[in-house]
């Protein structure tokens, strides 16, 4: 009697303190940059193997259409989100208090796409009179600076009536204006390169300009917060500062990459295909699922391991990278000043990995 | 008595003092924080709020003045006074709380980023307005009228189609956009077609009740002078229809306009106040986007008046004018 009785209380004990240890979880919203894809696999696999839960945060991470992620942040809908730098610089211009915390890749995976019976062979000297694909929200930015490197106005420029290059904006899918509507057309060396491939245009009719290989090397996915959230003393009443919830997702998140880079087949069966349903699919012949995301997997490892991940420095933003960025973007008169130095701050980044920014070499 | 005699000795002295007080207090409000980049103390958001109760006030003292005025244009005088008191309030407060132009643009930062972009805003007008929306209400319109003229002479097709263009008016056809930029392409022929399908159904009901509710007696009278179909229709079922075709066709501006931007949302081909409106809500480049709405909605206003004044014209007999 006494023994069951003790079980009893023990059983009933540890189902409470289950059932708090699921209270104390923080709840943390990530807005990802678009739709569940490879493209995050990191986030996935820090969700769903529990890297977030043992840092005692509950993470929902948030698929966009074609709003911008900041946008989202900024109205609190979402505590942190994943961007491109080009964006997240240029909203903070705007007065937008966005702050960079994290670098995930290491490398633009941006490029343009050209039949090569359009006869481009140099996109600065064939652009001009030509009309480019670009997608809005943000994201035409890196074809603007290539624009303006060039020496070209485009029709995104609400300043010019006569422009040199005229930018069609569609909604994310190449197939509606490739090739028919466009010459050059916006797609991610990880996704839309292997739909436009699988439409019937693959590495044998089109040419692929890397936008990184032409000096324009903008950073992308990157994970951003605004002040508000950084500054906060008491994060949605859980006791931790907003910083340490930054710390602790950005180690989480880290340890999640690390993984999924290190485990691409299983990551893409596991966390990347269950939870992306249709969004997943590429197109025409290419059109499976598995494949396109295993092919995807394969392409955002690229830009993952690149740079500071090589040196043992994941989510390293490196100041000579941030640097060229900003130059690049002042050079094309896309910002107009520097931005605040509280634009970057490596405070929760350090706390996570324990390095220092300073160390850097 | 001239109207500044009444202004000043027929008892509204004070009201025109509290007005002058009021823009006063909010116009040197923002004269001092024009280049200010900190918040106003709560004490100077207090002298913003007493410049508004001041104007307000001013406003309803004064504002009974002008209701009988023949001329419109004094007649209009405490609109625009409300309009021009909420851009100070707005632009004071904004000053006041610094809110970022990325999220909000102040009314004066507006005014001056639409001059500064007036060129593309009016060629991607000339898009939206003329090639889409113009060439779809036109085109819509006619086919509506047609098929209301059709509908309303067959009793086979009255029966199998209305019941459908009664339906489809009434559900948003704007939903359609994203499909039919799909199918037709991202240049402008596409939110033509939308418009033209947004416009069509009502112009079809409403026609065709105009053309079919006649009082008995004048039928009975068409049919005592021998008058054939058609004279029927001209002398007869047109005229009756009228108000009710000009009620489609002002509906049909508004209805046009929201087809055009908002098809250009799905895809454009570089140009279009839709196009402009969405690349640059996506860059917080929201002085360019009000600037757009600005010249989309005087455009829309222009438009609808238009069609006002035509149906004043062609339909000044009937009993809603006399």
């Amino acid at each position: 009697m006494k023994k069951w009785s003790v079980v009893w209380v023990l059983a009933v004990f540890m189902l409470v303190s289950l059932a708090s240890a699921q209270q104390n979880l923080v709840k943390v919203n990530l807005q990802l940059k678009w739709f569940p894809q490879a493209q995050f696999a990191g986030f996935f696999v820090a969700k769903e193997r529990g890297f977030y839960r043992a840092q005692g945060l509950d993470v929902t991470l948030l698929p966009a259409g074609d709003q911008s992620p900041i946008q989202v942040v900024q109205s609190g809908a979402a505590d942190f989100g994943t961007t491109w730098i080009a964006d997240l610089l240029t909203a903070r211009e705007r007065g937008i208090p966005v702050v960079h915390l994290a670098q995930i890749f290491q490398r633009s995976g941006f490029t343009l796409v050209a039949l090569k019976s359009t006869g481009i062979r140099d996109l600065c000297k064939d652009l001009k009179g030509k009309s480019v694909g670009v997608w809005p929200s943000g994201n035409e930015y890196p074809a603007v600076a290539l624009f303006r490197k060039c020496g070209l106005t485009s029709s995104l420029d609400p300043r010019v009536t006569n422009p040199d290059v005229t930018a069609v904006s569609y909604p994310f899918d190449p197939a509606l204006v490739f090739p028919d509507k466009v010459q050059l057309v916006s797609a991610m060396t990880y996704n839309e390169v292997n739909q436009i491939a699988g439409l019937g245009y693959d590495e044998t009719k089109v040419d692929v300009f890397k936008l990184a290989d032409l000096g324009i090397n903008l950073l992308e996915d990157l994970i951003f917060t605004t002040e508000r959230v950084l500054n906060e003393r008491n994060f949605k009443g859980s006791g931790l500062t907003g910083r340490q919830v930054a710390a602790r997702l950005i180690r989480a998140s880290i340890q999640g990459w690390n993984w999924a880079v290190a485990n691409q087949a299983e990551t893409v069966e596991k966390y990347v295909l269950p939870f992306c349903g249709n969004t997943c699919k590429g197109s025409g012949t290419r059109a499976d699922a598995k494949g396109h995301q295993t092919w995807q997997m394969a392409e955002i490892a690229k830009l993952y391991n690149a740079g500071a991940t090589t040196k043992g420095w994941p989510g390293f933003l490196v100041p000579a990278d941030y640097q060229a960025s900003v130059r690049l973007l002042r050079e094309q008169g896309i910002l107009t000043k520097d931005p605040p130095a509280a634009t970057v701050d490596y405070g929760p980044w350090e706390a996570a990995t324990g390095k220092r920014a300073r160390d850097w070499k | 008595m001239t109207p500044v005699y009444r202004a000043v000795f027929g008892g509204y002295w004070l009201g025109w003092l509290l007005l002058g007080l009021g823009f006063g207090l909010l116009l040197w409000f923002i004269a001092a924080w024009w280049d200010q980049s900190e918040p106003a103390s709560s004490a100077q958001k207090l002298l913003i709020g007493l410049g508004f109760l001041g104007v307000v006030w001013g406003l309803a003292r004064v504002a009974q003045q002008f209701v009988d005025t023949p001329n419109p244009l004094i007649g209009f005088t405490p609109a625009a006074l409300t309009l021009l008191a909420l851009l100070v309030t707005a632009e004071a407060l904004l000053r006041a709380y610094q809110v970022p132009p990325g999220l909000i643009p102040t009314p004066s930062r507006v005014l001056s980023t639409l001059l500064e972009v007036r060129d593309v805003l009016l060629r991607d007008a000339f898009q939206t307005v003329v090639l889409e929306a113009l060439v779809g209400y036109l085109v819509g319109c006619s086919l509506g009228l047609l098929t209301a003229l059709l509908i309303s002479r067959y009793v086979f097709l009255e029966r199998g189609l209305l019941p459908y263009a009664a339906l489809f008016s009434s559900i948003p056809i704007v939903a359609l956009a994203p499909v039919l930029v799909k199918m037709i392409g991202i240049d402008w022929p596409s939110k033509a077609v939308i418009v033209a399908i947004t416009v069509f159904f009502p112009m079809v009901v409403n026609t065709f009740r105009g053309l079919t509710e006649i009082s008995p007696l004048s039928l009975d009278l068409m049919r005592s002078y021998a008058a054939n179909e058609a004279q029927q229709y001209r002398w007869l079922r047109l005229p009756n229809a009228l108000p009710f075709i000009f009620n489609a066709l002002k509906l049909g501006t508004t209805l046009a306009m929201i087809g055009a931007i908002v098809g250009e949302f799905f895809g454009a081909n570089g140009q279009g106040l839709g196009f402009r409106i969405q690349i640059e809500a996506g860059r917080f480049g929201f002085d360019i986007v009000w600037s757009a709405i600005i010249v989309a909605s005087v455009i829309g206003i222009a438009w609808y008046n238009l069609v006002g004044w035509l149906e004043r014209r062609l339909t000044g007999w009937h009993v809603s004018y006399r």
